[in-house]
């Protein structure tokens, strides 16, 4: 939310208008207007309390109507990407979901949303020929800005006019334990017999929690050494992956494990044999010892992490 | 008895598409079409129900004429009948559009109890027609479901979402949209897939359907593409060099411009 | 069969109160059998009608158990008879495969030819007295043919004897593995023995009463004699005791022979049987259980496919499922066996033949077979043949696991990595699911054409799908370029137009999709007029020699290490022995047994290295699989020690520094394992047109 805030504050200044955010539930409001809201409209109704499709399908209807933005930005977590359609398809306006950038158009001022698609091959830029023009955005992409206690908003109090759901929440239940899902993992951390000892994989699995990652092997390592389990390792043979990032630490890039890993968005390989079959196969290659390579990457996330 | 309406989208095949340097363009040409991948979820769960409650399962695609091959595929897992929906007039639609012309179809057919569709098409990652199409046909939608039971008049569901899962019931008639992990879809054989083309297939453009060139295509859509670009398509093969302590930074850095690694 | 001995009473003796007429034209020197000899005059005749009964009891067995082959059934087809006549001949009669393993071998042929002589021995018996003596007067069994006759018959007794004490031995000292011991066994052995050394009790007893001169061409019963006599025990009381004993053999024959088609001993029916009606398709030919042209111009898909219970299995498949003799060959031979996953294929048949069994006690209905067979046992078959190849009595395992699979494969509910390979087959034309377009990227920089490019060739090299796609089959590919192009060899590739032949997809199950491929090709191979094609792949080459032209191809296909051979006879291609350390060849499965070529690939290593060669302890048509076969390449198999694995350590312990393969799925799952073993320096795969490549000399 901060962080579609920041973004929102720029866009809005860009365009010399205001920045509204909606409150959901009791936010705390004053943090929203330190980052960047010019006013704040705080819905509390008791039917909003959690998330549910027709509810805050209704709750925002009404609030585009009366407010008339020009752009809406909705967060691109699982219940904003179905609810952002939704709610267009409501007030009838387009959608660009998980936008990868936004910028306005320098001369008409129209937003420019950009997005990924056909496997990664094509970045399209969109345009909305409605208003508000409407993206969903994923977490990361933007930085919120710095608080700024002296900021000062306005905070209106709305009271929703909603139907009851048409849907019933009857009980959350925490995520089935099934181990890691390779296949819907969106960074994996990935290594084969460059590793020497099975001790070290905590090193693996370090970096991959430093990158918020999950781990994963080629076959040897789950077959014949059996390091890890079996449903672990990526291959021909074994998981079929699509992350954003797959990082193959000490893999020579047999062709089995490459069918594996090529829907992967960015691959990044390490191996200190400089002939090893992956680099022909992934964008970013690293000769090195991937024990001194982990380190070194952890150490270098950190440190952007704090610029 | 559960009569269930399945839209599908025939894609290319996302690994196969490779990018021509000289002319900036996609190639197509010779890329296998598939049927995305969650869309055969969406009809394995349907057969699935139709197995344990009887009933008849509508396979529906908005596509090129091509997408016939699709349908069959899917009257050989176990859809009885398909329609497809083909017109030039139907090009270049956004999600609003292809929603509305999927509603216009779904309307015609009238007898339904359930929709389920793939939460997301395998091309595009979207995640809007399904919505849309529940907000146009006034239906309750719930997605990203993993597990879906029927119970009389009533679907219950789990959920998934990032960090939890929610059991959720709608009454029929409603939308589902499903991801992966909701089933293992089957395998057809050639010789089902051949055998298949006997199962009745309509056809029906934009005149059968009622609708006009102004709420079609281009015309149609509230989202414009204003340009394409491709991207590089085969991978980069960068070779970063320098000492350990300027790789690591400098591999950070570009995955970060990539959007793959967000700092920590 | 069972020496039974007859005798009728020729003369008196002490206790015999039957006169009887001395033969016409026979004097009582002349040597002759004298059948019921000591014995009551109407004997037969109680005899007959005692067989009679047990003659019921055998053929309501026998019924019991063949009617349950027939049930839904096409009748029998018996074409080709010459060929399966000497088939069973060869095999069974001749026991060919039976001692092609040495000891148990041996141990078979004694017990075999001892009871088929003794049957032989009894048959004649029966003839002269009950036929030859009533039509025509006289005897058969008479003179020197009569003496020889006897002797004959003492020996082999004899040999049954030993045979008998050898298996006993066996089974329970020597204890082999996966040789079940069973009631059955039991029961064979012991009434086999009782029987014999009875039937030389009575003709001891009965040469001690009746002292023949011609007594000693029966030299086993005549020591018997001489030691009854010796001991004196020849009183009056012997007849008696003899006329008892004559009965307890005759009708422990009688029972040995009504338990013929209730225990194990039914083999000696179904394996002639099984050898006689077995298919004749050349063994790297799966059955079509359909023709697609035939399916597509008729518009009738409603064909049966693969087998679901035991009454989708064909007659004659039925019928070997009942053959089995329980001997473990076709399981000690196993790899999937050896690597501890679930298949065993003499349980498999076993099962199937219990299933079948136990059906025929219950009328209608047929056993499901996914009841008792777990699909990871089919999944499990590298189809490498081992099985095949070791059973003494024609069993087709592979055939049968495949028509199982057949099945699988249509009720579509495969795992998926199954489904991936199919899917990949049917989208991309390449198990990998890569794409099509890529398919001639090995190729680049080595001048090869393609045969749009070039449309007069010699010879269409066909490089497959890891030859195209594995980067470590890529060398070998690029190996063979360099070795064609060194013998001036007018060559092209079918480069982006090659796509799999889809033998992997029929060795899985899905025939259609096998059949589509193997239709298009055929298109595309007649459109460039191919005459001869060589590859790399022992699948591919078996699949084109043995099975594509049933739908339509026409042209020679060579395997690289027969053409390689062939170069080097015709010294087009000459080569420097450059002898590094030593070889030994793995036998691909595809090449060696299913389709005979153990020799290409010797010559040229001996070429290459004529010193230096060793061969694994299994090695031609004994050689052990590498895992990849059945499709397993592309999907896991739960199994306890790898295949490749065992078949590497078996090649470590030759002390070779290069192990020779001739198959690119061999050379991936050998390599494989020579990484696993860390021994990857130490014994280094390669491809035997690697090894050529290297050492093509330049004079």
């Amino acid at each position: 939310m901060l962080e579609l805030l920041g973004k929102a504050r720029s866009l809005a200044d860009a365009l010399g208008t205001k920045t509204v955010a909606v409150a959901v539930d009791g936010g705390d409001v004053q943090n929203l207007i330190q980052h960047g809201a010019d006013k704040v409209l705080a819905m509390s109704d008791q039917a909003l309390k959690s998330f549910q499709v027709d509810t805050y399908t209704d709750a925002f209807a009404n609030l585009v109507t009366e407010h008339k933005p020009d752009i809406l930005l909705i967060g691109a977590t699982r219940n904003g990407l179905e609810f952002a359609p939704r709610l267009a398809e409501r007030i009838k306006t387009g959608c660009v979901t998980e936008a990868t950038r936004l910028e306005l158009d320098a001369e008409k001022k129209y937003l420019l949303m950009e997005r990924v698609t056909w496997g990664g091959n094509l970045v399209e830029t969109h345009i909305s020929k409605s208003k508000p023009q409407m993206a969903t955005v994923a977490k990361g992409l933007f930085t919120p800005n710095q608080a700024d206690p002296s900021r000062k908003g306005d905070v209106v109090k709305v009271e929703p006019k909603i139907k009851p759901p048409s849907t019933r929440l009857v009980e959350t239940k925490p995520k089935p334990i099934k181990g890691v899902k390779l296949s819907d993992a969106p960074v994996i951390v990935s290594f084969g017999r460059g590793v020497r000892k099975k001790e070290d994989i905590g090193l693996v699995e370090k970096l991959a929690q430093t990158i918020g990652g999950v781990v994963g092997c080629s076959r040897p390592i789950a077959e014949d050494l059996r390091w890890l389990p079996v449903d672990q390792y990526v291959g021909l043979s074994g998981q079929k992956v699509s992350p954003k990032l797959y990082l193959a630490l000490g893999i020579s890039g047999q062709i089995q494990h490459l069918t594996g890993i090529r829907n992967s968005r960015i691959i990044v390989a390490v191996n200190n044999d400089p002939k090893a079959p992956i680099f022909e196969y992934s964008d970013y290659n690293v000769v090195a010892d991937l024990y001194e390579f982990i380190p070194a990457l952890m150490d270098a996330v950190k440190q952007l992490g704090k610029a | 008895m559960v009569n269930i309406l399945v839209p599908m989208k025939q894609v290319f095949q996302a690994a196969d598409l490779k990018v021509d340097r000289s002319s900036k363009t996609v190639v197509t040409q010779g890329v296998p079409r598939v049927i995305s991948e969650v869309d055969k979820n969406a009809l394995e769960e349907a057969v699935r129900i139709k197995e344990k409650h009887g009933g008849k399962i509508t396979a529906i695609t908005l596509g090129p004429p091509e997408a016939k091959e699709a349908l069959r595929e899917a009257l050989a897992m176990g859809a009885d009948e398909a329609c497809l929906l083909t017109d030039p007039l139907f090009e270049g639609s956004d999600a609003h559009a292809t929603a509305n012309v999927l509603a216009a179809a779904v309307t015609k057919i009238l007898q339904y109890d359930l929709v389920i569709c793939g939460a997301y098409s395998e091309d595009l990652y979207a995640f809007q027609v399904g919505p849309r199409l529940a907000e146009m046909c006034n239906l309750p939608q719930i997605t990203y479901v993993a597990k879906l039971s029927l119970e009389n008049d009533r679907v219950i569901v789990e959920r998934d979402l990032e960090n939890e899962r929610q059991v959720v019931e709608a009454k029929l008639p409603c939308l589902v949209s499903v991801v992966r992990e909701i089933n293992e879809p089957r395998l057809p054989t050639l010789m089902a897939i051949m055998a298949a083309s006997k199962k009745p297939t309509n056809i029906w453009t934009a005149a059968d359907l009622a609708l006009g060139p102004e709420e079609l295509g281009f015309n149609g859509s509230l989202i414009e593409v204003l340009r394409s670009t491709v991207t590089v398509g085969e991978r980069k093969r960068i070779l970063v060099q320098g000492e350990m302590k300027e790789i690591a930074p400098k591999v950070a850095k570009s995955l970060v411009q990539e959007g793959v690694l967000k700092a920590a | 069969m069972v020496f039974i001995g007859r005798a009728y009473s020729k003369r008196e003796t002490s206790f015999s109160t039957i006169p009887t007429a001395p033969r016409q034209g026979l004097g009582l020197t002349e040597p002759h059998r004298i059948t019921y000899d000591l014995l009551p005059p109407l004997t037969f005749l109680f005899m007959y009608l005692v067989v009679s009964g047990f003659a019921l009891v055998f053929l309501y067995g026998l019924y019991r158990r063949l009617h349950i082959y027939f049930k839904g059934s096409p009748p029998p087809k018996f074409d080709h008879v010459r060929e399966r006549v000497w088939r069973t001949i060869t095999n069974v009669f001749a026991q060919r495969k039976v001692v092609k393993r040495p000891y148990p071998g041996l141990m078979h042929l004694l017990i075999y030819s001892g009871i088929f002589v003794l049957f032989i021995g009894t048959t004649l018996v029966m003839i002269d007295s009950d036929l030859w003596v009533p039509l025509f007067h006289h005897q058969i069994l008479v003179g020197y043919f009569y003496l020889t006759f006897e002797s004959f018959l003492d020996a082999f007794g004899l040999v049954a004897i030993s045979g008998l004490i050898i298996a006993i031995f066996r089974r329970v000292f020597s204890r082999p593995s996966n040789l079940p011991n069973s009631r059955d066994d039991l029961f064979i052995f012991s009434i086999l023995i009782v029987i014999i050394c009875t039937g030389y009790l009575l003709e001891g007893i009965r040469l001690a009463v009746d002292h023949p001169p011609w007594a000693p061409w029966s030299f086993v019963g005549n020591q018997v004699a001489i030691f009854l006599t010796s001991r004196g025990l020849n009183g009056p009381w012997i007849v008696g005791f003899y006329q008892y004993l004559w009965w307890f053999h005759a009708l422990l024959a009688f029972t040995a022979v009504a338990s013929i088609p209730y225990t194990k001993l039914f083999h000696i029916f179904t394996s002639p049987l099984n050898a006689l009606f077995v298919h004749l398709r050349p063994k790297g030919r799966l059955s079509s259980p359909f023709d697609l042209r035939q399916v597509l111009a008729s518009g009738s898909f409603d064909v049966k496919v693969g087998a679901a219970s035991i009454t989708d299995f064909s007659w004659q498949q039925r019928l070997s499922f009942d053959s089995c003799t329980q001997c473990g060959r076709c399981t000690n031979a196993c790899p999937a066996t050896a690597a501890g996953t679930l298949l065993s294929p003499m349980h498999l048949i076993l099962k199937l033949r219990n299933v079948m069994l136990s059906q025929s006690t219950l009328d209608g209905g047929s056993f499901a077979i996914s009841n008792i067979v777990n699909p990871e046992e089919l999944w499990a078959c590298t189809t490498c043949r081992a099985c095949v190849s070791e059973c003494p009595v024609l069993i087709d395992h592979v055939d049968a696991i495949v028509d199982m699979r057949r099945h699988l494969v249509g009720e579509g509910k495969l795992d998926r990595q199954k489904r991936d390979l199919l899917t990949y087959l049917g989208n991309s034309g390449n198990p990998y699911g890569l794409s099509q377009s890529d398919r001639m990227k090995w190729a680049e920089g080595l001048g090869v054409k393609t045969a749009r490019e070039q449309p007069e060739f010699e010879i269409l090299y066909w490089v497959g799908c890891l030859g195209s796609y594995d980067p470590r089959n890529q060398a070998v590919s690029r190996a063979i370029v360099k070795i064609l192009q060194a013998a001036n060899i007018r060559f092209v590739i079918l480069g982006t137009e090659e796509k799999c032949n889809c033998e992997a997809a029929r060795r899985l199950g899905e025939e259609g999709r096998f059949q589509q491929s193997a239709l298009e090709l055929a298109e595309v191979f007649k459109r460039y007029n191919v005459k001869t094609v060589l590859t790399q792949c022992p699948h591919c080459f078996n699949t084109f020699k043995n099975e594509y032209h049933e739908f339509g191809t026409d042209f020679t296909v060579l395997h690289h290490s027969q053409f390689i051979e062939h170069l080097i006879e015709t010294r087009k291609l000459k080569l420097k022995p450059g002898a590094k350390g030593t070889i030994t060849f793995h036998d691909p499965c595809y090449l060696g047994r299913y389709n005979g070529v153990f020799n290409s690939p010797r010559e040229i290593i001996s070429t290459l290295a004529p010193e230096a060669t060793v061969e694994m302890k299994r090695s031609r048509e004994g050689s052990f699989c590498c895992g990849a076969g059945g499709a397993n390449f592309w999907y896991k198999v739960e199994q306890k020690k790898k295949v490749g694995a065992i078949r590497f350590e078996e090649a470590r312990e030759t002390q070779a520094n290069i192990l020779a393969t001739a198959c690119p799925f061999c050379t991936s799952m050998l390599e494989d394992a020579s990484v696993a073993a860390g021994a990857k320096e130490l014994l280094t795969v390669r491809d035997i047109a690697e090894l050529v490549a290297e050492q093509i000399s330049d004079t």
